[in-house]
């Protein structure tokens, strides 16, 4: 019973990731029926587990590992859910008049996060490991592309920017659910950059 | 037992009045940061994004110790959503900051002023309905939420007869306090969950 409802939560979260993962697409970036299922998706996924994950606390006592996946869930589902939201956020500032270069902003800042965002669903959803070494390098591509960008005048592509850091951000919150899920506490404080936000 | 998950609850209540606490100390920021005056909101929110944790690590450890019904379980359920809407607030704080800061403009904010009164009254009122139980301050959220939605309405409809720099800022400035009300109103929702255990 106790792994059934594990899986059950393990399948919910994957399935709020991917809904995360589609939600920064950059080919559909501008399609408002799409982005709009999504965050009504994600907004469902995330009740749900809320629920599953209290209902796991209070059954099965879990302890170790399984706490902290429980404790990773609950942390992230939010982190995920508010993904997605962005995302609609800029969905949003993009179908309000056409702006190609806020478009290029966008597709930029998904092309770089979505690799890490999909490194913190698959840590946490199917096992896989953080490459943690090359943590850094996402930080510093960020702030590069945030200096190139936020020189504008254009209040468009700083609205993008701003909801894209805010994506960045809770990026940065799932993986370090993630990376607590798998190395605990001590873990995690060996990667003090994802502490920082 | 019953005594040791009530010396929990008090403490995820404690934890939640310091959120709340700061929440309001975020809102007085943007008030200075009307005038130019710009505090760190940053430093509130990510204050507050730790005492999130802390509330989690006491929910939880409450729900795997004591196996909470009723009234209990809908208090710690609600205490996360609640600490979670505590964080949002203070995220939106630091947004309205940071968009003056980046704007530069120098405007009167007149009806951002207005709201703010309203949404910084909200939460205090929302906060203590919550930690006190009472759910009939909902009633009143509810009327000062609809005052902040009417002032946003307002703000937009401006904006298409007027696109200047502070109407344009004004608007985005609103639209964040529309959230924060929003926010607001759920953990007056919270109160109701509490007490009669149903959602509205």
């Amino acid at each position: 019973m106790k792994s059934r409802l594990f899986r059950e939560i393990q399948n919910l979260f994957k399935e709020l990731g991917n809904t995360a993962m589609d939600a920064l697409c950059p080919e559909t970036i501008e399609d408002e029926v799409r982005t709009e299922e999504l965050l009504w998706k994600a907004a469902d996924l995330r009740e749900k587990l809320n629920d599953k994950t209290i209902e796991a606390l209070i059954r099965y006592q879990p302890l170790a590992r399984d706490m902290r996946f429980i404790r990773a869930v609950l942390g992230s589902t939010y982190d995920t859910y508010r993904v997605v939201r962005h995302a609609s956020r800029i969905n949003v500032i993009l179908n309000l008049s056409l702006n190609e270069k806020a478009k290029h902003v966008a597709c930029d800042v998904f092309n770089l996060i979505r690799p890490w965002l999909n490194h913190g669903i698959s840590a946490i959803g199917r096992d896989a490991r953080i490459p943690v070494d090359d943590l850094p390098f996402f930080e510093s591509s960020f702030e590069e592309l945030w200096e190139h960008f936020s020189k504008t005048d254009d209040p468009k592509i700083m609205a993008v920017l701003i909801h894209g850091e805010g994506i960045f951000n809770h990026t940065k919150h799932i993986l370090s659910s993630a990376l607590y899920y798998q190395l605990g506490r001590k873990g995690l404080e060996k990667s003090p950059i994802l502490l920082i936000t | 037992m019953r005594k040791l998950l009530e010396i929990g609850m008090e403490q995820i209540k404690k934890l939640l009045r310091e959120m709340g606490n700061h929440a309001l100390e975020s809102l007085n920021s943007v008030e200075e940061s009307m005038d130019s005056r710009f505090d760190s909101t940053e430093e509130i929110a990510s204050r507050l994004h730790i005492l999130r944790g802390e509330v989690l690590d006491i929910a939880t450890e409450l729900l795997v110790r004591y196996s909470p019904m009723a009234g209990d379980l809908r208090f710690i359920q609600s205490a996360i959503d609640v600490s979670y809407d505590l964080y949002r607030i203070s995220r939106y704080a630091m947004e309205i900051e940071r968009t003056l800061k980046i704007t530069g403009v120098s405007c009167p904010f007149e009806s951002s002023r207005h709201a703010l009164k309203i949404v910084r009254d909200m939460v205090e009122l929302a906060v203590n309905a919550f930690l006190e139980g009472d759910e009939v301050a909902i009633g009143r959220l509810m009327e000062m939420d609809r005052e902040v939605d009417g002032l946003y309405i307002n703000s937009i409809e401006l904006l298409t007869e007027d696109s200047s720099p502070c109407v344009a800022v004004e608007a985005l400035i609103i639209r964040h306090l529309e959230r924060i009300s929003d926010h607001a109103k759920y953990i007056g929702e919270a109160t109701i969950y509490v007490k009669e255990g149903r959602r509205i």
